[in-house]
Protein backbone atom coordinates (compact mmCIF):
# COMPACT_ATOMS: atom_id res chain seq x y z
CA UNK A 1 0.00 0.00 0.00
CA UNK A 2 1.30 3.52 -0.86
CA UNK A 3 0.04 6.99 0.18
CA UNK A 4 -1.49 9.09 -2.61
CA UNK A 5 0.48 11.81 -4.05
CA UNK A 6 -2.21 13.65 -3.25
CA UNK A 7 -1.25 13.92 -0.02
CA UNK A 8 1.94 15.68 -0.82
CA UNK A 9 2.33 19.13 -2.07
CA UNK A 10 4.21 19.78 -4.54
CA UNK A 11 6.99 22.74 -4.30
CA UNK A 12 6.52 22.77 -0.68
CA UNK A 13 10.07 23.32 0.79
CA UNK A 14 8.22 23.66 4.76
CA UNK A 15 8.52 19.70 4.65
CA UNK A 16 12.52 19.39 3.88
CA UNK A 17 13.09 22.27 7.31
CA UNK A 18 15.69 21.53 9.52
CA UNK A 19 13.72 21.26 12.57
CA UNK A 20 11.14 18.52 10.56
CA UNK A 21 13.51 16.46 10.14
CA UNK A 22 15.27 15.93 13.46
CA UNK A 23 11.93 15.50 14.63
CA UNK A 24 10.82 12.78 12.37
CA UNK A 25 14.47 11.33 12.71
CA UNK A 26 13.99 11.09 16.44
CA UNK A 27 10.49 9.90 16.27
CA UNK A 28 9.76 7.70 13.42
CA UNK A 29 11.39 4.65 14.68
CA UNK A 30 9.13 4.81 17.98
CA UNK A 31 6.02 5.16 15.58
CA UNK A 32 7.25 3.14 13.55
CA UNK A 33 7.94 0.39 16.23
CA UNK A 34 4.30 0.92 17.59
CA UNK A 35 2.77 0.93 14.36
CA UNK A 36 4.43 -2.96 13.92
CA UNK A 37 2.44 -3.92 17.39
CA UNK A 38 -0.65 -3.02 15.54
CA UNK A 39 -0.19 -4.24 12.10
CA UNK A 40 1.75 -7.55 11.69
CA UNK A 41 3.05 -6.04 7.93
CA UNK A 42 6.42 -4.23 7.60
CA UNK A 43 4.63 -2.39 4.84
CA UNK A 44 1.25 -1.73 6.39
CA UNK A 45 2.90 -0.51 9.35
CA UNK A 46 4.90 2.30 7.40
CA UNK A 47 2.05 3.19 5.74
CA UNK A 48 0.11 3.58 9.18
CA UNK A 49 2.72 5.84 10.64
CA UNK A 50 2.64 7.92 7.49
CA UNK A 51 -1.18 8.57 7.17
CA UNK A 52 -1.58 8.93 10.93
CA UNK A 53 1.60 11.61 11.07
CA UNK A 54 -0.26 13.55 7.61
CA UNK A 55 -3.16 13.74 9.73
CA UNK A 56 -1.94 14.68 12.77
CA UNK A 57 -0.24 17.18 11.45
CA UNK A 58 -2.77 18.84 10.02
CA UNK A 59 -4.91 19.40 12.98
CA UNK A 60 -1.82 21.67 14.38
CA UNK A 61 -2.87 24.94 13.41
CA UNK A 62 0.79 26.60 14.36
CA UNK A 63 2.38 24.05 11.48
CA UNK A 64 4.69 22.71 14.44
CA UNK A 65 5.49 19.16 15.14
CA UNK A 66 2.18 17.27 16.60
CA UNK A 67 2.28 16.27 20.03
CA UNK A 68 4.11 12.61 19.95
CA UNK A 69 0.72 11.80 22.02
CA UNK A 70 -1.56 12.74 19.45
CA UNK A 71 0.42 10.75 16.95
CA UNK A 72 0.38 7.80 18.71
CA UNK A 73 -3.13 7.72 19.78
CA UNK A 74 -4.11 8.90 15.95
CA UNK A 75 -1.71 5.67 14.99
CA UNK A 76 -4.18 3.19 17.81
CA UNK A 77 -7.40 4.60 15.96
CA UNK A 78 -6.58 4.05 12.45
CA UNK A 79 -5.30 0.44 12.97
CA UNK A 80 -8.59 0.28 14.40
CA UNK A 81 -10.36 1.29 11.34
CA UNK A 82 -8.68 -0.23 9.12
CA UNK A 83 -8.99 -3.48 10.90
CA UNK A 84 -12.98 -2.34 10.63
CA UNK A 85 -12.46 -1.15 7.03
CA UNK A 86 -10.88 -4.32 5.59
CA UNK A 87 -11.57 -7.93 7.18
CA UNK A 88 -9.40 -9.15 4.63
CA UNK A 89 -6.65 -7.42 5.79
CA UNK A 90 -7.25 -8.37 9.81
CA UNK A 91 -7.25 -11.62 8.33
CA UNK A 92 -4.13 -11.71 6.64
CA UNK A 93 -1.95 -10.15 9.35
CA UNK A 94 -3.49 -12.54 11.88
CA UNK A 95 -2.57 -15.22 9.79
CA UNK A 96 0.91 -13.84 8.23
CA UNK A 97 4.28 -14.35 9.90
CA UNK A 98 6.31 -11.36 9.66
CA UNK A 99 9.12 -10.89 6.81
CA UNK A 100 12.21 -12.15 7.91
CA UNK A 101 13.79 -9.34 6.78
CA UNK A 102 11.68 -7.16 9.08
CA UNK A 103 14.38 -6.29 11.99
CA UNK A 104 12.38 -4.20 14.91
CA UNK A 105 15.59 -2.78 16.41
CA UNK A 106 18.72 -1.48 15.26
CA UNK A 107 20.74 -3.21 17.24
CA UNK A 108 24.46 -3.13 18.01
CA UNK A 109 26.88 -6.21 17.39
CA UNK A 110 26.55 -6.75 21.07
CA UNK A 111 22.82 -6.83 21.29
CA UNK A 112 21.88 -8.23 17.72
CA UNK A 113 20.73 -11.70 19.95
CA UNK A 114 18.88 -9.58 22.59
CA UNK A 115 16.82 -8.13 19.65
CA UNK A 116 16.28 -11.34 17.95
CA UNK A 117 14.69 -12.79 21.22
CA UNK A 118 13.44 -9.43 22.55
CA UNK A 119 11.08 -9.64 18.81
CA UNK A 120 10.28 -12.91 18.91
CA UNK A 121 9.34 -12.55 22.38
CA UNK A 122 7.42 -9.51 22.22
CA UNK A 123 5.20 -11.34 18.92
CA UNK A 124 3.94 -13.82 21.27
CA UNK A 125 2.10 -11.56 23.87
CA UNK A 126 -0.85 -10.85 23.57
CA UNK A 127 -1.82 -7.09 21.45
CA UNK A 128 -3.05 -5.62 24.61
CA UNK A 129 0.53 -6.11 26.32
CA UNK A 130 2.71 -5.21 23.46
CA UNK A 131 1.47 -1.77 22.69
CA UNK A 132 1.63 -0.91 26.26
CA UNK A 133 5.29 -2.25 26.70
CA UNK A 134 6.33 -0.45 23.10
CA UNK A 135 4.95 2.81 24.41
CA UNK A 136 6.81 2.12 27.73
CA UNK A 137 9.97 1.54 26.89
CA UNK A 138 10.84 2.42 23.04
CA UNK A 139 7.66 5.52 23.03
CA UNK A 140 8.94 7.36 26.38
CA UNK A 141 5.33 7.69 27.55
CA UNK A 142 4.08 7.33 30.99
CA UNK A 143 1.31 5.51 32.06
CA UNK A 144 -0.96 8.48 31.60
CA UNK A 145 0.20 9.26 28.34
CA UNK A 146 0.02 5.62 27.22
CA UNK A 147 -3.97 5.22 28.65
CA UNK A 148 -4.47 9.07 26.87
CA UNK A 149 -3.45 7.72 23.72
CA UNK A 150 -5.01 3.90 23.77
CA UNK A 151 -8.38 4.88 25.77
CA UNK A 152 -7.61 3.25 28.77
CA UNK A 153 -6.91 4.28 32.48
CA UNK A 154 -3.28 4.67 33.68
CA UNK A 155 -3.74 2.10 35.83
CA UNK A 156 -4.79 0.00 33.48
CA UNK A 157 -2.24 1.00 31.12
CA UNK A 158 0.14 0.09 34.23
CA UNK A 159 -1.25 -3.36 34.97
CA UNK A 160 -0.87 -4.23 30.91
CA UNK A 161 2.69 -3.02 31.29
CA UNK A 162 3.72 -5.64 34.48
CA UNK A 163 2.00 -8.33 33.28
CA UNK A 164 3.43 -8.05 29.65
CA UNK A 165 6.78 -7.76 31.65
CA UNK A 166 6.76 -10.55 33.39
CA UNK A 167 5.63 -12.75 30.11
CA UNK A 168 8.41 -11.47 28.52
CA UNK A 169 10.70 -12.40 31.40
CA UNK A 170 9.32 -15.95 31.36
CA UNK A 171 9.63 -16.51 27.51
CA UNK A 172 13.06 -15.02 27.44
CA UNK A 173 14.31 -16.95 30.64
CA UNK A 174 17.96 -18.12 30.39
CA UNK A 175 18.41 -15.98 27.15
CA UNK A 176 18.91 -12.47 28.78
CA UNK A 177 19.54 -13.49 32.18
CA UNK B 1 7.79 -12.79 41.51
CA UNK B 2 11.85 -11.34 41.48
CA UNK B 3 11.57 -7.79 41.41
CA UNK B 4 15.41 -7.31 40.38
CA UNK B 5 14.58 -9.76 37.52
CA UNK B 6 12.14 -7.59 35.81
CA UNK B 7 14.23 -4.37 36.65
CA UNK B 8 17.14 -5.92 35.06
CA UNK B 9 15.06 -6.96 32.23
CA UNK B 10 13.60 -3.72 31.53
CA UNK B 11 16.30 -2.21 31.59
CA UNK B 12 18.35 -4.89 28.33
CA UNK B 13 14.97 -4.04 26.47
CA UNK B 14 15.65 -0.09 27.14
CA UNK B 15 19.03 -0.72 25.53
CA UNK B 16 17.31 -1.89 22.42
CA UNK B 17 16.60 1.29 19.83
CA UNK B 18 13.32 1.06 17.33
CA UNK B 19 14.90 0.33 13.72
CA UNK B 20 13.53 2.71 10.82
CA UNK B 21 14.81 2.74 7.46
CA UNK B 22 16.50 5.79 6.00
CA UNK B 23 14.09 5.87 2.91
CA UNK B 24 11.08 5.29 5.39
CA UNK B 25 12.01 8.71 7.11
CA UNK B 26 12.73 10.16 4.07
CA UNK B 27 9.33 9.51 2.96
CA UNK B 28 8.21 11.23 5.82
CA UNK B 29 9.88 13.94 5.83
CA UNK B 30 8.55 14.84 2.65
CA UNK B 31 5.00 13.63 3.04
CA UNK B 32 4.47 16.51 5.91
CA UNK B 33 1.22 18.32 4.53
CA UNK B 34 1.53 22.09 3.89
CA UNK B 35 -0.90 24.73 6.40
CA UNK B 36 -3.36 25.00 3.54
CA UNK B 37 -5.01 28.37 3.46
CA UNK B 38 -8.09 28.12 1.97
CA UNK B 39 -10.12 31.19 0.51
CA UNK B 40 -12.96 31.99 2.69
CA UNK B 41 -16.18 33.05 0.29
CA UNK B 42 -17.21 36.42 1.12
CA UNK B 43 -20.97 36.91 0.29
CA UNK B 44 -21.53 39.85 -2.42
CA UNK B 45 -23.34 43.14 -0.37
CA UNK B 46 -26.81 43.31 -2.18
CA UNK B 47 -27.53 46.73 -3.29
CA UNK B 48 -29.47 47.60 -0.02
CA UNK B 49 -26.46 46.37 2.25
CA UNK B 50 -24.30 48.70 -0.29
CA UNK B 51 -26.43 51.75 0.03
CA UNK B 52 -26.99 51.31 3.96
CA UNK B 53 -23.33 51.04 4.22
CA UNK B 54 -22.41 54.36 1.66
CA UNK B 55 -24.65 56.50 4.26
CA UNK B 56 -22.78 54.83 6.91
CA UNK B 57 -19.45 55.98 5.49
CA UNK B 58 -20.94 59.28 4.58
CA UNK B 59 -22.83 59.90 7.65
CA UNK B 60 -19.57 59.22 9.25
CA UNK B 61 -17.75 61.25 7.52
CA UNK B 62 -20.33 64.14 7.86
CA UNK B 63 -20.43 64.29 11.42
CA UNK B 64 -16.57 64.66 11.32
CA UNK B 65 -16.83 67.51 8.66
CA UNK B 66 -19.30 69.41 9.85
CA UNK B 67 -17.08 71.21 12.57
CA UNK B 68 -14.47 71.95 10.17
CA UNK B 69 -17.27 73.10 7.77
CA UNK B 70 -18.59 76.28 10.39
CA UNK B 71 -15.02 76.77 11.12
CA UNK B 72 -14.24 77.76 7.34
CA UNK B 73 -17.14 79.29 6.73
CA UNK B 74 -16.17 81.77 9.33
CA UNK B 75 -12.84 82.11 8.51
CA UNK B 76 -14.36 82.83 4.94
CA UNK B 77 -16.82 85.36 6.10
CA UNK B 78 -13.78 87.41 7.85
CA UNK B 79 -11.95 86.91 4.71
CA UNK B 80 -14.53 88.40 2.41
CA UNK B 81 -15.95 91.54 4.18
CA UNK B 82 -17.26 94.13 2.48
CA UNK B 83 -14.74 95.90 0.97
CA UNK B 84 -14.73 100.19 0.99
CA UNK B 85 -16.38 101.72 -2.19
CA UNK B 86 -14.21 101.61 -4.80
CA UNK B 87 -12.81 104.94 -5.98
CA UNK B 88 -13.86 106.44 -8.85
CA UNK B 89 -11.00 107.70 -11.68
CA UNK B 90 -12.02 110.39 -13.98
CA UNK B 91 -10.90 110.14 -17.67
CA UNK B 92 -8.08 113.33 -17.08
CA UNK B 93 -6.53 110.37 -13.88
CA UNK B 94 -7.29 112.72 -11.14
CA UNK B 95 -8.23 110.88 -7.94
CA UNK B 96 -12.41 111.84 -7.53
CA UNK B 97 -12.77 109.98 -4.27
CA UNK B 98 -11.93 112.90 -2.21
CA UNK B 99 -14.41 114.81 -4.06
CA UNK B 100 -16.79 112.12 -3.50
CA UNK B 101 -16.71 112.09 0.23
CA UNK B 102 -16.76 115.90 1.17
CA UNK B 103 -20.11 115.65 -0.67
CA UNK B 104 -22.34 114.71 1.93
CA UNK B 105 -24.87 111.81 0.13
CA UNK B 106 -28.49 111.97 0.91
CA UNK B 107 -30.48 109.37 2.42
CA UNK B 108 -32.41 109.21 -1.20
CA UNK B 109 -29.29 108.44 -2.88
CA UNK B 110 -28.19 105.07 -1.44
CA UNK B 111 -30.23 102.14 -1.69
CA UNK B 112 -29.08 98.84 0.44
CA UNK B 113 -30.95 95.99 -0.36
CA UNK B 114 -30.42 91.66 1.41
CA UNK B 115 -31.44 89.60 -0.07
CA UNK B 116 -31.42 85.64 1.52
CA UNK B 117 -30.46 84.09 -0.94
CA UNK B 118 -30.38 80.18 0.81
CA UNK B 119 -30.36 79.19 4.23
CA UNK B 120 -28.97 75.70 6.25
CA UNK B 121 -29.41 74.14 9.44
CA UNK B 122 -26.41 71.19 10.70
CA UNK B 123 -26.12 69.08 13.34
CA UNK B 124 -22.89 67.94 14.63
CA UNK B 125 -21.24 66.62 17.36
CA UNK B 126 -17.75 68.23 18.59
CA UNK B 127 -14.76 66.39 19.85
CA UNK B 128 -15.72 66.06 22.70
CA UNK B 129 -18.92 64.98 21.71
CA UNK B 130 -21.32 68.35 22.69
CA UNK B 131 -23.79 68.26 19.97
CA UNK B 132 -24.35 71.57 18.26
CA UNK B 133 -26.50 73.17 16.39
CA UNK B 134 -26.27 75.86 12.93
CA UNK B 135 -28.04 77.98 11.18
CA UNK B 136 -26.38 78.88 8.44
CA UNK B 137 -27.94 81.72 6.34
CA UNK B 138 -26.31 82.99 2.75
CA UNK B 139 -27.49 86.77 2.06
CA UNK B 140 -26.55 88.89 -0.61
CA UNK B 141 -25.85 92.47 -0.04
CA UNK B 142 -26.52 95.14 -3.53
CA UNK B 143 -25.41 98.52 -2.47
CA UNK B 144 -26.19 101.16 -4.92
CA UNK B 145 -25.11 105.05 -4.84
CA UNK B 146 -25.82 107.17 -7.46
CA UNK B 147 -24.54 110.67 -7.94
CA UNK B 148 -27.37 113.17 -8.94
CA UNK B 149 -24.86 115.37 -10.19
CA UNK B 150 -23.09 113.58 -13.00
CA UNK B 151 -25.65 110.69 -13.14
CA UNK B 152 -23.02 107.86 -12.45
CA UNK B 153 -24.32 105.33 -10.40
CA UNK B 154 -21.98 102.89 -8.37
CA UNK B 155 -23.49 99.40 -8.14
CA UNK B 156 -21.79 96.62 -5.20
CA UNK B 157 -23.06 93.28 -4.25
CA UNK B 158 -21.27 91.24 -2.19
CA UNK B 159 -22.27 87.77 -0.17
CA UNK B 160 -22.93 87.42 3.52
CA UNK B 161 -22.41 84.30 5.61
CA UNK B 162 -24.19 84.44 8.53
CA UNK B 163 -23.88 81.82 11.48
CA UNK B 164 -26.56 81.67 13.83
CA UNK B 165 -26.02 78.98 16.93
CA UNK B 166 -29.36 77.32 17.35
CA UNK B 167 -31.45 75.63 20.53
CA UNK B 168 -31.36 71.76 20.00
CA UNK B 169 -34.13 71.81 22.25
CA UNK B 170 -36.73 72.34 19.10
CA UNK B 171 -34.29 69.72 16.59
Amino acid sequence: MSMPDSEHWPGDRSAEQPGWRTWVEEHAPRFLMFARQKSRAEADAQDLVQEALIEACRRQPDGEPPPVTLVYATIHRRAIDWARRDRRRASREQTAAPPPDACWFDAALEDRELAQWAQQALEKLPDAQREVLSLKLWGGLTFSEIGAALGISANTAASRYRYGLEELRKLTRGVLI
Amino acid sequence: MNEPDLESLERDLRRLRPAASDEFVNRLVSSRPRRAVEPVATPKPGLFDRVRLSLDRAGFWLRWCAAPAVLVCLIGMLWFRPEPPPTLVDASGTNRAHQLTEVPAGAGEVEIEHDLVDSYEMVADLPSGVPVRFRLDKWHDTVVYRDPQTGLAVERRSPRFEVVPMSLASY
